[in-house]
């Protein structure tokens, strides 16, 4: 993700904050620690695995009549949990968190 | 199968009723298997023919369920309310867990299929593999309802302003905050 600059972050979905809020203490720190690792960094540190989910656009957080891309980050290293956020002048607006798991249909 | 035909329930009360009854259908309807699983593995040879029935029908009920969840994601990409439909994360949880229990099933068939001798094909082995894509294409779907739901809602929920950071400091002020 070269040339994508956040310089801040946001976490004013009260959706997003009740997630966070059911998360154990452990876990809510280390989701904190990984969306700390955003801001103004360019590239975005390779751990994050930050990408844009193809398929789907959602309501931007500054103008809900306009649709944005979507992002996600993995919120913990062992890649159980993902973050979505929209990135809109700069700022990463965080909107859900979720589980992440993926099963193999031919093992 | 129930089917969410009904355009005129708003989503939200439609869906809060719908999809705990059609996971404890999913979930009634397969409990068996793990049985059947369990009872198989230590008899593999017990009828060849039988057990690949038995798996072909499990399959096509799990497609069947897979198409219903498919149609629930729908409802909720195409609702037009500004109502959230699962503000206390019931729903989501809820999927969670049955996706968690669709795993342990799952991993039942792994270990079956394991047991089963490879190389030729055989009728049971190819059913118990048609078991595992179907239930993964049902998983799968579960999940993706879940990520459509948080979406839905994130896109309608309130915002607050003031919670923003930009400095590893700010971000901890903000963990404080919550």
């Amino acid at each position: 993700m070269a040339g994508f600059l956040i310089e801040r972050i946001d976490c004013g979905n009260a959706q997003f904050r009740r997630q966070l809020k059911k998360l154990d203490a452990a876990v809510l720190a280390e989701v904190f620690s990984r969306i700390a690792l955003l801001p103004r960094q360019d590239p975005m540190p390779p751990g994050l695995h930050v990408h844009q989910l193809k398929s789907i656009t959602v309501r931007s957080a500054l103008d809900p009549h306009v649709q944005v891309p979507v992002w996600t980050l993995h919120a913990t290293a062992n890649d159980t949990c993902k973050a979505s956020f929209t990135v809109e002048k700069g700022v990463a607006y965080f909107r859900a968190l979720g589980t992440h798991d993926e099963v193999d249909k031919n093992p | 199968m129930t089917l969410l035909l009904n355009l005129a329930m708003p989503c939200a009360l439609e869906l809060q009723a719908l999809v705990p009854s059609q996971l404890a259908k999913v979930e009634r309807e397969n409990r068996p298997v793990g049985a059947a699983i369990r009872v198989l593995a230590q008899v593999p040879f017990i009828g060849n023919h039988l057990l690949a029935h038995y798996f072909n029908r499990t399959s096509k009920r799990l497609a069947r369920h897979a198409v219903w969840f498919r149609g629930a994601r729908s409802r909720v990409t195409d609702d037009r309310s500004e109502s959230l439909i699962d503000a206390d994360f019931d729903l989501s949880e809820l999927l969670d867990r049955f996706a968690d229990r669709l795993q342990i099933l799952r991993a039942g068939l792994l270990s079956l299929q394991a047991t089963m001798p490879h190389g030729n094909s055989s009728p049971a082995l190819d059913a118990v593999r048609l078991v595992l894509r179907t239930s993964a294409d049902l998983f799968e779907e579960i999940l993706a309802l879940k990520t459509d739901l948080l979406e839905h809602d994130a896109d309608r929920a309130p915002r607050e302003e003031g919670w923003t950071a930009s400095t590893p400091e700010e971000v901890q002020k903000l963990l404080e905050r919550l």
